[in-house]
């Protein structure tokens, strides 16, 4: 008898502490990705296991609740200490692990309390004197089982969470650590109902409603884990869903921007073709001038010929043809509209800077820079200075610049939200500049645009407006 | 005014002379005909129009080396290729132009050129060099001054400020409001315990910037605000 009690005290103890051990381990393993290094993690999951190993061996009775809740603690501390920052996701690592390390260890335990109430097994362990082998038999199986099932249901909803969280190194924000800590608190305030009811009913085992009541803590202990696990990945879901639209428009972005191009660089062949059509022509028309001797009028000839050819061709070297091809039809558009254009952009080449991102800012700042030159309102007519456009570009460091600016009158409108003026395009809707031109298809294109271009680079846009000029800067982050 | 002109081949040297000549008759004007040249003669050109390929050292290399010794010079870079745009602004380009060009883009290039270097001269002349700033700090027992530009990054613990620079770092006691007010807007406070120099930055995420020599963390509530003053910081410094 002493014997047997004592086998099994033993194999109690020995169980208690693969269990603290087994558990600090899959801590270290839920907490590793989101610490800074791995020694950080390690030391987490040793306070978390020594702490209840010390809570353990101390000759004091201790609440279970009330050691796991020192254990998490001092698991808590630690991660806080090693690593100072984002603290609201530790809480939520903390709070998440101790609830469901909590709950799976009640469904065991309900586990193996059906498993002693199956008769056979009643009959061995309880009727004393009989069979003592098996008793511990029965006892070292039924532990080892529970202890292999909690560390399954812990290990897999801990694992699924890390899967699936994707921004790991991303700081939380206070509402969404609420929002992913109140499925734990569910199940730990249900735990809690439902253990004081079963205390203060006095509910009996023998009473056949004990079993139902058993069942369903076990199926609501269960549902909180799923809860808390679907609850963190959902979100996490969300959260990339939401990257990949801002992807996904970008990339709309781009599409029309390389549209734009290909339309570009075909009229541009087309006008190439007829130069070559027409060389003939010119140098005939020079051969029969120099053997006529006209030198000056030749030369006069010669020169046309040269500012033709540049026009065509382009006279803007920014050193990317997309660029050179946006901003030669600009200049073109600005000269037939009595604008006056200098362009002193060069393009960030051999960076990881796509060039249609570019084209996208481009695009749309010249576009908004051309309506408002153009669109001068009837008021403000009378005061109008020579119109202009600049585009400059600069980089220092790995910040590369490109400011656009115009000569502007009127009056700037916010949209507070967005923190972005109202281009003219949103507000004439449709007539005006932006119908007439072949720029009214790419309606809705703007600042947002520009803006999401700059965030992408890491980047940013600023507007200024004073002296009559309107001037808008773009960051991007080179590499 | 110097102004000096390296191409390799004689008639684009001495049309160019001819061209600035015309422009600004009272001009020291010297032509080279090759990089070498450029670097040995023992004239400092103010104004520098600079070929890109010339055998031998070519007009990036030249300007590379010419930057070192002549921190000042006006570059303009006159090339037929494109395709150096970016490197050309990268050894501090004032202008890169591509042949052909009309003599009025040529006129007004030079013009800019010229009236960057008055405009240079006249401040110098001023005698406002502007004086960098610098702090006056006590540590192990000794007054040391440490010029602002050269703190890569300043960090506060226990007390303590720790300024890093490129090759030393310096502690001593004291407050970070108190360097941060000092320090400006050339510098941002990424993190309660971090002031960064926005000069070394090399890039930067939502958690962390890093810099020339170190990293540091940066509080997700100051990203958007850190970015914007980046911006603005970037633009107050312009082209060079």
């Amino acid at each position: 008898m002493e014997y047997m009690d004592k086998a099994l005290m033993a194999i109690s103890a020995v169980y208690t502490i693969m269990a603290m051990s087994g558990t600090g381990y899959i801590l270290f393993r839920f907490a590793m990705p989101f610490m800074e290094n791995k020694r950080g993690a390690v030391c987490i999951g040793i306070a978390y296991a020594a702490t209840m190993l010390i809570l353990y061996l101390a000759p004091m009775e201790i609440n279970t609740f009330a050691a796991y809740s020192l254990g998490i603690l001092s698991a808590f501390i630690v991660m806080c200490r090693i690593d100072r920052r984002n603290y609201k996701q530790k809480t939520f690592i903390a709070a998440t692990f101790f609830s469901l390390r909590w709950l799976s260890e009640y469904m065991t335990r309900i586990l193996s309390d059906a498993i002693y109430n199956v008769k056979i097994v009643y009959d061995v362990f309880y009727v004393s004197g009989r069979h003592p082998t098996a008793k511990i038999l029965i006892f070292g199986g039924v532990e080892l089982l529970d202890m292999a099932i909690g560390f399954a249901l812990l290990g897999i909803s801990v694992r699924y969470i890390v899967k699936n969280y994707v921004y790991k190194r991303e700081d939380m924000s206070i509402k969404e650590m609420f929002m992913l800590i109140v499925p734990s608190i569910t199940g730990i305030t249900g735990y809690g109902i439902l253990i004081q009811y079963q205390t203060s009913s006095g509910m009996s085992w023998m009473e056949p409603i004990y079993g139902l009541y058993n069942g369903l803590a076990f199926l609501h202990f269960g549902i909180s884990i799923v809860t808390i696990v679907v609850m963190t990945v959902l979100f996490q879901n969300i959260k990339a869903r939401q990257e990949e639209k801002l992807q996904n428009e970008l990339l709309a972005t781009q599409v029309d921007s390389i549209k734009r191009h290909i339309g570009q660089v075909e009229s541009l062949y087309q006008n190439i073709r007829s130069i070559r059509h027409d060389m003939t022509n010119h140098i005939l028309t020079l051969e029969r001038l120099y053997a006529g001797n006209n030198v000056q009028e030749a030369m006069d000839y010669g020169e046309e010929l040269k500012s033709a050819l540049s026009r065509i061709t382009g006279e803007i070297k920014s050193g990317n043809p997309v660029t050179d091809v946006i901003l030669q039809d600009i200049k073109n558009e600005a000269e037939q509209r009595k604008v006056r254009f200098r362009s002193d952009f060069y393009y960030p080449t051999g960076t990881n800077i796509n060039a249609f991102d570019v084209s996208v800012i481009l695009n749309n700042a010249l576009q908004n820079a051309m309506e408002h030159v153009l669109h001068v309102p009837a008021e403000n007519a009378a005061e109008r200075k020579a119109p202009y456009i600049s585009v400059l570009s600069y980089h220092r460091n790995n910040a590369y610049m490109i400011e656009i600016a115009n000569s502007f009158t009127g009056n700037l409108q916010w949209d507070e939200e967005r923190g972005l003026p109202v281009t003219s395009k949103e507000k004439t809707e449709g007539h005006g500049y932006g119908q007439t031109h072949g720029y009214g298809q790419t309606h809705g294109y703007g600042l947002a645009n520009i803006r999401m271009v700059a965030k992408k680079y890491s980047g940013d846009i600023a507007i200024d407006l004073k002296d009559d000029e309107f001037r808008l800067s773009i960051m991007l982050m080179m590499e | 005014m110097q102004i000096a002109v390296c191409d390799d081949e004689r008639e684009i040297r001495e049309m160019f002379a001819e061209k600035i000549g015309k422009l600004y008759p009272k001009a020291d004007l010297s032509l080279y005909r090759s990089g070498e040249e450029l670097l040995s003669s023992a004239k400092e050109p103010d104004i520098v129009l600079l070929d890109i390929q010339m055998p031998g050292r070519n007009g990036m290399e030249t300007a590379k080396e010419l930057r070192r010794t002549n921190k000042k010079v006006i570059i303009i870079f006159v090339t037929a290729l494109d395709d150096f745009v970016f490197q050309a602004f990268d050894v501090g380009a004032f202008h890169y132009l591509v042949k052909p060009f009309h003599d009025a883009k040529f006129a007004e290039v030079l013009q800019s050129a010229v009236e960057q270097y008055e405009d240079r001269k006249k401040l110098e002349g001023a005698g406002r060099r502007v004086e960098m700033p610098s702090l006056l700090i006590t540590t192990g027992g000794k007054h040391v001054t440490v010029s602002l530009e050269d703190i890569v990054y300043a960090e506060v613990f226990d007390r303590k400020v720790i300024l890093h620079t490129m090759d030393a770092d310096i502690e001593y006691y004291g407050k970070m409001k108190e360097l941060e007010e000092k320090a400006g807007d050339e510098f941002y406070r990424t993190h309660r315990s971090f002031l960064v120099n926005f000069g070394f930055i090399k890039k930067y995420n939502a958690t962390t910037v890093y810099l020339k020599k170190g990293q540091v963390p940066m509080a997700k509530q100051n990203y958007q605000d850190f970015v914007r003053q980046y911006l603005r910081y970037n633009q107050r410094k312009g082209r060079r």
